[in-house]
Protein backbone atom coordinates (compact mmCIF):
# COMPACT_ATOMS: atom_id res chain seq x y z
CA UNK A 1 0.00 0.00 0.00
CA UNK A 2 1.44 3.45 -0.91
CA UNK A 3 2.13 5.75 2.08
CA UNK A 4 -0.71 8.19 1.22
CA UNK A 5 -3.22 5.37 1.03
CA UNK A 6 -1.94 3.88 4.28
CA UNK A 7 -2.39 7.26 5.98
CA UNK A 8 -5.92 7.59 4.58
CA UNK A 9 -6.72 4.12 5.83
CA UNK A 10 -5.28 4.90 9.29
CA UNK A 11 -7.46 8.00 9.62
CA UNK A 12 -10.61 7.07 7.76
CA UNK A 13 -11.15 3.31 7.92
CA UNK A 14 -14.17 2.23 9.99
CA UNK A 15 -13.45 1.85 13.72
CA UNK A 16 -15.72 0.80 16.58
CA UNK A 17 -17.82 3.48 18.22
CA UNK A 18 -17.83 1.94 21.71
CA UNK A 19 -15.17 4.25 23.13
CA UNK A 20 -16.74 7.39 21.69
CA UNK A 21 -20.20 6.43 22.96
CA UNK A 22 -18.67 5.84 26.41
CA UNK A 23 -16.89 9.19 26.20
CA UNK A 24 -20.19 10.88 25.27
CA UNK A 25 -21.82 9.58 28.45
CA UNK A 26 -18.83 10.52 30.63
CA UNK A 27 -18.17 13.97 29.14
CA UNK A 28 -21.85 14.94 29.26
CA UNK A 29 -22.13 13.73 32.85
CA UNK A 30 -18.94 15.51 33.96
CA UNK A 31 -20.16 18.78 32.45
CA UNK A 32 -23.59 18.43 34.04
CA UNK A 33 -22.28 17.60 37.52
CA UNK A 34 -19.45 20.14 37.47
CA UNK A 35 -21.75 22.98 36.41
CA UNK A 36 -24.59 21.86 38.72
CA UNK A 37 -22.15 22.01 41.65
CA UNK A 38 -21.53 25.65 40.74
CA UNK A 39 -25.24 26.54 40.91
CA UNK A 40 -25.08 28.36 44.27
CA UNK A 41 -22.32 30.65 43.02
CA UNK A 42 -22.76 30.77 39.24
CA UNK A 43 -23.52 34.51 39.20
CA UNK A 44 -20.38 35.10 41.30
CA UNK A 45 -18.36 33.07 38.81
CA UNK A 46 -19.93 34.06 35.49
CA UNK A 47 -22.41 36.93 36.05
CA UNK A 48 -21.91 40.58 35.08
CA UNK A 49 -21.12 41.52 38.68
CA UNK A 50 -19.13 38.36 39.30
CA UNK A 51 -15.38 37.80 39.19
CA UNK A 52 -13.89 39.69 36.25
CA UNK A 53 -17.26 40.46 34.59
CA UNK A 54 -18.25 43.51 32.53
CA UNK A 55 -18.94 45.58 35.68
CA UNK A 56 -15.40 44.80 36.87
CA UNK A 57 -14.00 45.80 33.48
CA UNK A 58 -15.84 49.12 33.70
CA UNK A 59 -14.66 49.82 37.27
CA UNK A 60 -11.05 48.64 36.78
CA UNK A 61 -10.35 49.32 33.10
CA UNK A 62 -6.57 49.00 33.45
CA UNK A 63 -6.67 45.46 34.93
CA UNK A 64 -4.62 42.89 32.99
CA UNK A 65 -6.62 40.45 30.82
CA UNK A 66 -7.77 37.21 32.45
CA UNK A 67 -6.35 35.03 29.66
CA UNK A 68 -4.33 37.04 27.16
CA UNK A 69 -3.77 34.10 24.81
CA UNK A 70 -7.40 33.30 23.95
CA UNK A 71 -8.83 34.82 20.76
CA UNK A 72 -11.15 37.75 21.70
CA UNK A 73 -14.06 36.39 19.63
CA UNK A 74 -14.38 33.51 22.11
CA UNK A 75 -14.71 35.91 25.02
CA UNK A 76 -18.29 37.02 24.32
CA UNK A 77 -19.80 36.11 27.72
CA UNK A 78 -17.61 38.70 29.43
CA UNK A 79 -19.59 41.39 27.60
CA UNK A 80 -23.07 40.15 28.56
CA UNK A 81 -24.45 42.75 31.00
CA UNK A 82 -27.62 40.87 31.95
CA UNK A 83 -27.83 38.43 34.88
CA UNK A 84 -30.96 36.90 33.32
CA UNK A 85 -29.13 36.17 30.04
CA UNK A 86 -26.24 34.51 31.92
CA UNK A 87 -28.76 32.47 33.95
CA UNK A 88 -30.55 31.37 30.76
CA UNK A 89 -27.29 30.28 29.11
CA UNK A 90 -26.24 28.49 32.29
CA UNK A 91 -29.57 26.60 32.38
CA UNK A 92 -29.17 25.73 28.68
CA UNK A 93 -25.69 24.36 29.38
CA UNK A 94 -27.05 22.15 32.17
CA UNK A 95 -29.87 20.89 29.94
CA UNK A 96 -27.70 20.28 26.89
CA UNK A 97 -24.96 18.45 28.82
CA UNK A 98 -27.56 16.19 30.49
CA UNK A 99 -29.21 15.58 27.09
CA UNK A 100 -25.82 14.76 25.53
CA UNK A 101 -25.02 12.26 28.29
CA UNK A 102 -28.42 10.62 27.81
CA UNK A 103 -28.19 10.75 24.02
CA UNK A 104 -31.25 12.92 23.46
CA UNK A 105 -31.08 15.00 20.26
CA UNK A 106 -27.45 13.98 20.54
CA UNK A 107 -25.79 16.05 17.81
CA UNK A 108 -27.61 19.29 18.70
CA UNK A 109 -27.20 18.85 22.46
CA UNK A 110 -23.54 17.96 21.98
CA UNK A 111 -22.80 21.04 19.91
CA UNK A 112 -24.63 23.23 22.45
CA UNK A 113 -22.85 21.67 25.44
CA UNK A 114 -19.45 22.08 23.72
CA UNK A 115 -20.05 25.69 22.64
CA UNK A 116 -21.52 26.79 25.98
CA UNK A 117 -18.79 25.11 28.03
CA UNK A 118 -16.23 26.85 25.85
CA UNK A 119 -17.89 30.24 26.43
CA UNK A 120 -18.25 29.74 30.19
CA UNK A 121 -14.68 28.48 30.55
CA UNK A 122 -13.32 31.43 28.57
CA UNK A 123 -15.50 33.81 30.64
CA UNK A 124 -13.81 32.68 33.84
CA UNK A 125 -11.02 30.09 33.57
CA UNK A 126 -10.30 30.62 37.26
CA UNK A 127 -13.66 29.06 38.11
CA UNK A 128 -12.21 25.65 37.18
CA UNK A 129 -9.10 23.56 37.56
CA UNK A 130 -7.32 22.16 34.53
CA UNK A 131 -9.94 19.69 33.30
CA UNK A 132 -12.14 22.45 31.90
CA UNK A 133 -9.36 23.80 29.70
CA UNK A 134 -8.48 20.34 28.39
CA UNK A 135 -12.01 19.14 27.64
CA UNK A 136 -13.10 21.34 24.67
CA UNK A 137 -11.04 19.54 21.99
CA UNK A 138 -11.76 15.91 23.07
CA UNK A 139 -15.41 16.85 23.56
CA UNK A 140 -15.53 18.24 20.02
CA UNK A 141 -14.13 15.00 18.58
CA UNK A 142 -16.88 13.07 20.37
CA UNK A 143 -19.60 15.53 19.30
CA UNK A 144 -18.52 15.14 15.66
CA UNK A 145 -18.94 11.34 15.81
CA UNK A 146 -22.29 9.54 15.43
CA UNK A 147 -22.39 8.84 19.16
CA UNK A 148 -26.18 9.00 19.43
CA UNK A 149 -26.50 5.68 17.57
CA UNK A 150 -26.20 3.57 20.72
CA UNK A 151 -26.94 3.65 24.45
CA UNK A 152 -29.08 6.72 23.87
CA UNK A 153 -32.65 7.98 23.94
CA UNK A 154 -32.27 8.66 20.22
CA UNK A 155 -31.47 4.95 19.60
CA UNK A 156 -34.35 3.84 21.79
CA UNK A 157 -36.71 6.15 19.87
CA UNK A 158 -35.47 4.81 16.51
CA UNK A 159 -36.04 1.24 17.66
CA UNK A 160 -39.59 2.10 18.78
CA UNK A 161 -40.31 3.39 15.30
CA UNK A 162 -39.04 0.14 13.81
CA UNK A 163 -35.85 1.50 12.26
CA UNK A 164 -33.04 -1.06 11.75
CA UNK A 165 -30.22 -1.16 14.30
CA UNK A 166 -27.39 1.23 13.44
CA UNK A 167 -23.81 0.06 12.91
CA UNK A 168 -21.33 0.12 15.80
CA UNK A 169 -18.67 1.23 13.29
CA UNK A 170 -17.91 4.60 11.72
CA UNK A 171 -15.03 6.35 10.01
CA UNK A 172 -12.22 6.34 12.56
CA UNK A 173 -10.84 9.87 12.37
CA UNK A 174 -12.61 11.08 15.52
CA UNK A 175 -11.34 8.08 17.48
CA UNK A 176 -7.82 8.72 16.12
CA UNK A 177 -7.98 12.38 17.18
CA UNK A 178 -9.07 11.35 20.67
CA UNK A 179 -6.24 8.81 20.87
CA UNK A 180 -3.67 11.39 19.78
CA UNK A 181 -5.01 13.99 22.22
CA UNK A 182 -4.86 11.51 25.11
CA UNK A 183 -1.22 10.88 24.21
CA UNK A 184 -0.34 14.59 24.02
CA UNK A 185 -1.98 14.96 27.44
CA UNK A 186 0.37 12.36 28.91
CA UNK A 187 3.33 13.86 27.06
CA UNK A 188 2.66 17.28 28.62
CA UNK A 189 2.06 15.83 32.08
CA UNK A 190 4.58 12.99 32.13
CA UNK A 191 7.53 14.53 30.31
CA UNK A 192 7.35 17.82 32.20
CA UNK A 193 7.84 15.86 35.44
CA UNK A 194 11.21 14.50 34.31
CA UNK A 195 13.19 17.37 35.83
CA UNK A 196 11.01 18.03 38.91
CA UNK A 197 12.70 17.05 42.19
CA UNK A 198 9.38 16.25 43.87
CA UNK A 199 8.64 13.59 41.28
CA UNK A 200 12.16 12.24 40.77
CA UNK A 201 12.82 11.86 44.50
CA UNK A 202 9.52 10.03 44.95
CA UNK A 203 7.94 12.67 47.21
CA UNK A 204 5.10 14.13 45.17
CA UNK A 205 2.27 11.73 46.02
CA UNK A 206 3.01 12.03 49.76
CA UNK A 207 3.18 15.84 49.40
CA UNK A 208 -0.16 15.96 47.58
CA UNK A 209 -1.83 13.65 50.12
CA UNK A 210 -0.47 15.46 53.17
CA UNK A 211 -1.38 18.97 51.99
CA UNK A 212 -4.84 20.30 52.84
CA UNK A 213 -4.69 22.14 49.50
CA UNK A 214 -5.16 18.87 47.61
CA UNK A 215 -6.04 15.99 49.87
CA UNK A 216 -9.37 14.80 51.21
CA UNK A 217 -7.46 13.10 54.01
CA UNK A 218 -4.62 15.48 54.87
CA UNK A 219 -2.90 13.48 57.60
CA UNK A 220 0.65 12.34 58.22
CA UNK A 221 1.18 9.64 55.61
CA UNK A 222 4.88 9.15 56.44
CA UNK A 223 4.32 5.57 57.66
CA UNK A 224 3.42 4.72 54.06
CA UNK A 225 6.26 6.77 52.56
CA UNK A 226 7.96 3.87 50.72
CA UNK A 227 4.67 2.85 49.14
CA UNK A 228 3.88 6.46 48.19
CA UNK A 229 7.35 6.84 46.68
CA UNK A 230 6.64 3.79 44.53
CA UNK A 231 3.30 5.37 43.54
CA UNK A 232 5.12 8.59 42.58
CA UNK A 233 7.68 6.82 40.40
CA UNK A 234 4.97 4.57 39.00
CA UNK A 235 2.98 7.64 37.96
CA UNK A 236 6.00 9.16 36.21
CA UNK A 237 6.74 5.92 34.34
CA UNK A 238 3.09 5.32 33.40
CA UNK A 239 2.55 8.87 32.12
CA UNK A 240 5.92 9.41 30.47
CA UNK A 241 5.79 6.16 28.48
CA UNK A 242 2.08 6.31 27.66
CA UNK A 243 2.53 8.28 24.39
CA UNK A 244 4.59 5.34 23.07
CA UNK A 245 3.27 2.22 24.74
CA UNK A 246 -0.42 2.98 24.20
CA UNK A 247 0.20 2.53 20.45
CA UNK A 248 1.89 -0.85 20.64
CA UNK A 249 -0.61 -3.73 20.42
CA UNK A 250 1.37 -5.77 22.97
CA UNK A 251 1.46 -3.08 25.66
CA UNK A 252 -1.68 -1.06 24.83
CA UNK A 253 -4.14 -2.78 27.13
CA UNK A 254 -1.88 -3.23 30.13
CA UNK A 255 -0.72 0.39 29.92
CA UNK A 256 -4.24 1.74 29.48
CA UNK A 257 -5.50 -0.28 32.44
CA UNK A 258 -2.53 0.91 34.52
CA UNK A 259 -3.46 4.51 33.76
CA UNK A 260 -7.14 3.82 34.48
CA UNK A 261 -6.16 2.38 37.87
CA UNK A 262 -3.98 5.41 38.62
CA UNK A 263 -6.79 7.86 37.84
CA UNK A 264 -9.38 5.79 39.69
CA UNK A 265 -7.19 5.76 42.83
CA UNK A 266 -6.46 9.46 42.64
CA UNK A 267 -10.07 10.63 42.36
CA UNK A 268 -11.37 9.67 45.82
CA UNK A 269 -8.24 10.88 47.62
CA UNK A 270 -8.14 14.43 46.29
CA UNK A 271 -10.74 17.19 46.29
CA UNK A 272 -9.58 19.67 43.64
CA UNK A 273 -12.02 18.29 41.05
CA UNK A 274 -9.62 15.52 40.23
CA UNK A 275 -12.73 13.35 39.88
CA UNK A 276 -13.51 15.30 36.70
CA UNK A 277 -9.93 14.92 35.45
CA UNK A 278 -9.96 11.23 36.20
CA UNK A 279 -13.31 10.65 34.50
CA UNK A 280 -12.28 12.60 31.38
CA UNK A 281 -8.97 10.76 31.05
CA UNK A 282 -10.44 7.33 31.77
CA UNK A 283 -13.03 8.02 29.06
CA UNK A 284 -10.18 9.04 26.74
CA UNK A 285 -8.33 5.81 27.50
CA UNK A 286 -11.38 3.88 26.28
CA UNK A 287 -10.17 4.97 22.83
CA UNK A 288 -7.25 2.56 23.31
CA UNK A 289 -9.17 -0.16 25.13
CA UNK A 290 -11.90 -0.30 22.45
CA UNK A 291 -9.91 0.42 19.31
CA UNK A 292 -10.31 -2.97 17.67
CA UNK A 293 -8.61 -2.61 14.30
CA UNK A 294 -10.56 -5.47 12.70
CA UNK A 295 -13.52 -3.50 11.39
CA UNK A 296 -16.09 -4.97 9.03
CA UNK A 297 -15.77 -3.71 5.45
CA UNK A 298 -19.46 -3.19 4.90
CA UNK A 299 -20.11 -0.48 7.47
CA UNK A 300 -21.03 3.09 6.71
CA UNK A 301 -19.03 6.04 8.10
CA UNK B 1 -6.94 15.60 -4.80
CA UNK B 2 -9.75 13.36 -3.59
CA UNK B 3 -11.87 14.30 -0.58
CA UNK B 4 -10.39 11.43 1.43
CA UNK B 5 -6.85 12.50 0.65
CA UNK B 6 -7.59 16.13 1.56
CA UNK B 7 -9.25 15.09 4.82
CA UNK B 8 -6.34 12.84 5.67
CA UNK B 9 -3.83 15.63 4.93
CA UNK B 10 -5.72 18.15 7.09
CA UNK B 11 -6.05 15.70 9.97
CA UNK B 12 -2.34 14.86 9.77
CA UNK B 13 -1.42 18.56 9.80
CA UNK B 14 -3.61 19.21 12.85
CA UNK B 15 -2.20 16.17 14.66
CA UNK B 16 1.35 17.32 13.88
CA UNK B 17 0.68 20.77 15.37
CA UNK B 18 -0.88 19.14 18.45
CA UNK B 19 2.07 16.80 18.97
CA UNK B 20 4.74 19.46 18.44
CA UNK B 21 2.91 21.86 20.78
CA UNK B 22 2.75 19.14 23.43
CA UNK B 23 6.52 18.75 23.68
CA UNK B 24 7.52 20.38 26.97
CA UNK B 25 10.72 22.46 27.00
CA UNK B 26 12.30 19.91 29.37
CA UNK B 27 12.58 17.28 26.64
CA UNK B 28 12.31 18.90 23.22
CA UNK B 29 15.35 19.64 21.04
CA UNK B 30 16.11 23.37 20.72
CA UNK B 31 15.33 23.43 17.00
CA UNK B 32 11.74 22.60 17.88
CA UNK B 33 11.37 25.50 20.36
CA UNK B 34 9.96 27.91 17.79
CA UNK B 35 7.47 25.56 16.08
CA UNK B 36 6.39 24.19 19.45
CA UNK B 37 5.71 27.63 20.92
CA UNK B 38 4.01 28.79 17.72
CA UNK B 39 1.78 25.71 17.74
CA UNK B 40 0.96 26.17 21.41
CA UNK B 41 0.01 29.82 20.88
CA UNK B 42 -2.09 29.03 17.80
CA UNK B 43 -3.96 26.21 19.54
CA UNK B 44 -4.35 28.19 22.75
CA UNK B 45 -5.96 31.08 20.88
CA UNK B 46 -8.66 28.61 19.84
CA UNK B 47 -8.97 27.22 23.39
CA UNK B 48 -7.28 23.93 22.46
CA UNK B 49 -4.79 22.58 24.99
CA UNK B 50 -2.60 19.59 24.12
CA UNK B 51 -2.44 18.75 27.82
CA UNK B 52 -2.15 20.04 31.36
CA UNK B 53 0.38 19.09 34.01
CA UNK B 54 -1.32 18.78 37.40
CA UNK B 55 0.42 18.45 40.78
CA UNK B 56 3.41 20.44 39.63
CA UNK B 57 5.78 21.77 42.24
CA UNK B 58 8.02 24.76 41.72
CA UNK B 59 9.78 24.38 45.07
CA UNK B 60 13.51 23.71 45.17
CA UNK B 61 13.12 21.52 48.24
CA UNK B 62 10.12 19.22 47.90
CA UNK B 63 10.43 18.06 51.53
CA UNK B 64 9.19 21.48 52.73
CA UNK B 65 5.45 20.92 52.66
CA UNK B 66 3.00 23.81 52.52
CA UNK B 67 0.11 22.42 54.54
CA UNK B 68 -2.40 24.95 53.24
CA UNK B 69 -2.64 28.33 51.54
CA UNK B 70 -4.55 30.19 54.27
CA UNK B 71 -6.34 33.20 52.83
CA UNK B 72 -8.06 35.56 55.26
CA UNK B 73 -10.37 38.26 53.91
CA UNK B 74 -11.76 41.05 56.07
CA UNK B 75 -14.15 43.75 54.83
CA UNK B 76 -14.74 47.13 56.45
CA UNK B 77 -17.88 49.24 55.88
CA UNK B 78 -18.43 53.00 56.06
CA UNK B 79 -18.96 52.82 59.84
CA UNK B 80 -15.69 50.99 60.42
CA UNK B 81 -17.45 47.68 61.15
CA UNK B 82 -15.31 44.72 60.16
CA UNK B 83 -16.55 41.36 58.86
CA UNK B 84 -14.35 38.29 58.40
CA UNK B 85 -15.49 36.65 55.16
CA UNK B 86 -12.85 33.95 54.95
CA UNK B 87 -11.89 31.49 56.22
CA UNK B 88 -15.18 30.25 57.74
CA UNK B 89 -15.13 30.69 61.54
CA UNK B 90 -11.85 32.56 61.00
CA UNK B 91 -10.03 29.20 61.17
CA UNK B 92 -7.67 27.87 58.52
CA UNK B 93 -7.84 24.11 58.32
CA UNK B 94 -4.44 22.57 57.70
CA UNK B 95 -5.09 18.87 58.20
CA UNK B 96 -7.74 16.22 58.72
CA UNK B 97 -10.39 14.68 56.49
CA UNK B 98 -12.65 16.85 54.34
CA UNK B 99 -14.89 15.52 51.62
CA UNK B 100 -15.27 18.86 49.86
CA UNK B 101 -13.70 22.28 50.06
CA UNK B 102 -16.09 25.22 50.63
CA UNK B 103 -16.52 27.30 47.48
CA UNK B 104 -15.08 30.45 48.97
CA UNK B 105 -11.93 28.73 50.20
CA UNK B 106 -11.29 26.98 46.90
CA UNK B 107 -12.21 30.05 44.85
CA UNK B 108 -9.92 32.36 46.79
CA UNK B 109 -7.04 29.91 46.59
CA UNK B 110 -7.50 29.57 42.85
CA UNK B 111 -7.66 33.34 42.40
CA UNK B 112 -4.50 33.86 44.45
CA UNK B 113 -2.48 31.01 42.96
CA UNK B 114 -3.63 30.98 39.34
CA UNK B 115 -4.53 34.54 38.32
CA UNK B 116 -2.24 36.16 35.77
CA UNK B 117 0.27 38.52 37.46
CA UNK B 118 -1.28 41.70 38.84
CA UNK B 119 -4.86 40.49 38.45
CA UNK B 120 -5.59 38.63 41.70
CA UNK B 121 -5.78 41.78 43.83
CA UNK B 122 -8.30 43.72 41.69
CA UNK B 123 -10.34 40.57 41.00
CA UNK B 124 -10.65 39.66 44.68
CA UNK B 125 -11.02 43.25 45.90
CA UNK B 126 -13.74 44.07 43.38
CA UNK B 127 -15.51 40.74 43.95
CA UNK B 128 -15.94 41.40 47.68
CA UNK B 129 -16.80 45.06 47.12
CA UNK B 130 -19.48 44.46 44.46
CA UNK B 131 -20.06 40.72 43.98
CA UNK B 132 -23.62 39.32 44.27
CA UNK B 133 -22.92 37.59 47.59
CA UNK B 134 -21.38 40.57 49.36
CA UNK B 135 -23.16 43.65 47.95
CA UNK B 136 -25.41 43.95 51.04
CA UNK B 137 -22.38 44.66 53.26
CA UNK B 138 -21.71 47.95 51.38
CA UNK B 139 -17.99 47.65 52.01
CA UNK B 140 -15.54 50.52 51.76
CA UNK B 141 -12.37 48.45 51.95
CA UNK B 142 -11.21 44.85 51.68
CA UNK B 143 -8.05 43.37 53.20
CA UNK B 144 -6.53 40.02 52.30
CA UNK B 145 -3.72 38.21 54.13
CA UNK B 146 -2.17 35.06 52.67
CA UNK B 147 -0.10 32.84 54.93
CA UNK B 148 1.37 29.37 54.45
CA UNK B 149 1.77 27.02 57.41
CA UNK B 150 4.64 24.67 56.53
CA UNK B 151 6.37 21.61 57.86
CA UNK B 152 9.80 20.19 57.09
CA UNK B 153 9.00 16.55 56.39
CA UNK B 154 12.53 15.42 57.40
CA UNK B 155 12.87 17.14 60.77
CA UNK B 156 9.24 17.77 61.69
CA UNK B 157 10.01 21.48 62.21
CA UNK B 158 6.95 23.68 61.62
CA UNK B 159 6.36 27.37 60.91
CA UNK B 160 4.17 29.90 59.12
CA UNK B 161 5.40 31.84 56.09
CA UNK B 162 3.85 35.22 55.27
CA UNK B 163 3.22 35.08 51.53
CA UNK B 164 1.44 38.36 50.72
CA UNK B 165 -1.20 40.88 51.81
CA UNK B 166 -3.10 43.74 50.23
CA UNK B 167 -5.78 46.32 50.98
CA UNK B 168 -8.29 47.32 48.27
CA UNK B 169 -10.51 50.42 48.28
CA UNK B 170 -14.00 49.78 46.91
CA UNK B 171 -14.99 53.15 45.55
CA UNK B 172 -13.26 54.51 43.56
CA UNK B 173 -11.57 51.17 43.16
CA UNK B 174 -7.87 50.91 43.71
CA UNK B 175 -4.99 49.36 45.59
CA UNK B 176 -4.25 50.98 48.93
CA UNK B 177 -1.32 48.82 49.97
CA UNK B 178 0.44 45.64 48.86
CA UNK B 179 2.99 43.59 50.80
CA UNK B 180 4.98 40.70 49.35
CA UNK B 181 6.58 38.31 51.87
CA UNK B 182 6.14 40.75 54.78
CA UNK B 183 7.80 40.25 58.16
CA UNK B 184 5.61 39.31 61.13
CA UNK B 185 5.82 42.90 62.41
CA UNK B 186 4.84 44.36 59.04
CA UNK B 187 1.91 41.99 58.81
CA UNK B 188 0.69 42.83 62.34
CA UNK B 189 0.88 46.56 61.54
CA UNK B 190 -1.01 45.97 58.27
CA UNK B 191 -3.78 44.00 59.99
CA UNK B 192 -4.19 46.61 62.73
CA UNK B 193 -4.02 49.59 60.37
Amino acid sequence: MRPGAALEHWWLAPRPLHALVGARIVYGSVLFVAYALRAPVFQDLFGPNGIGGPAFAARVPDAPPLHPEIAPFLDVLRHVPSEAAVAALYALLLLSSAAFALGFATRVSGVLAWALHLLFWVRNPIAFVGWASFLPAPLLYVVLAPVGRHLSIDAWWRRRRGAPAASWYASGWRLRLLQIHVCTMYAVAGWSRLDKPGWLQGDMVEIALTSANFSRVAIDWSALAPLLALATWGTVVLEALAPFLLWLPRTRRIWAWGLVAMHALLAPLTHVEIWAWSAILIAGLLAFLYADDAAPRTTKG
Amino acid sequence: MTRARLASALLTAYAAVLVVAALPPEVRPRWLDLPSEAGRIALRSLAIKPGVAVFETGRDDPRILVRQDCIRVVGRDAHGRETVFAPPDDRCITEGARLVIPWLEGGLRTLVLRSPPGLAEPLIGDWFCHGPNWAAYELREVKLVWTQPWVDMRSGEEGVANAAAFAWRCDPPGMLRRLIRPSDAELRAFEQG
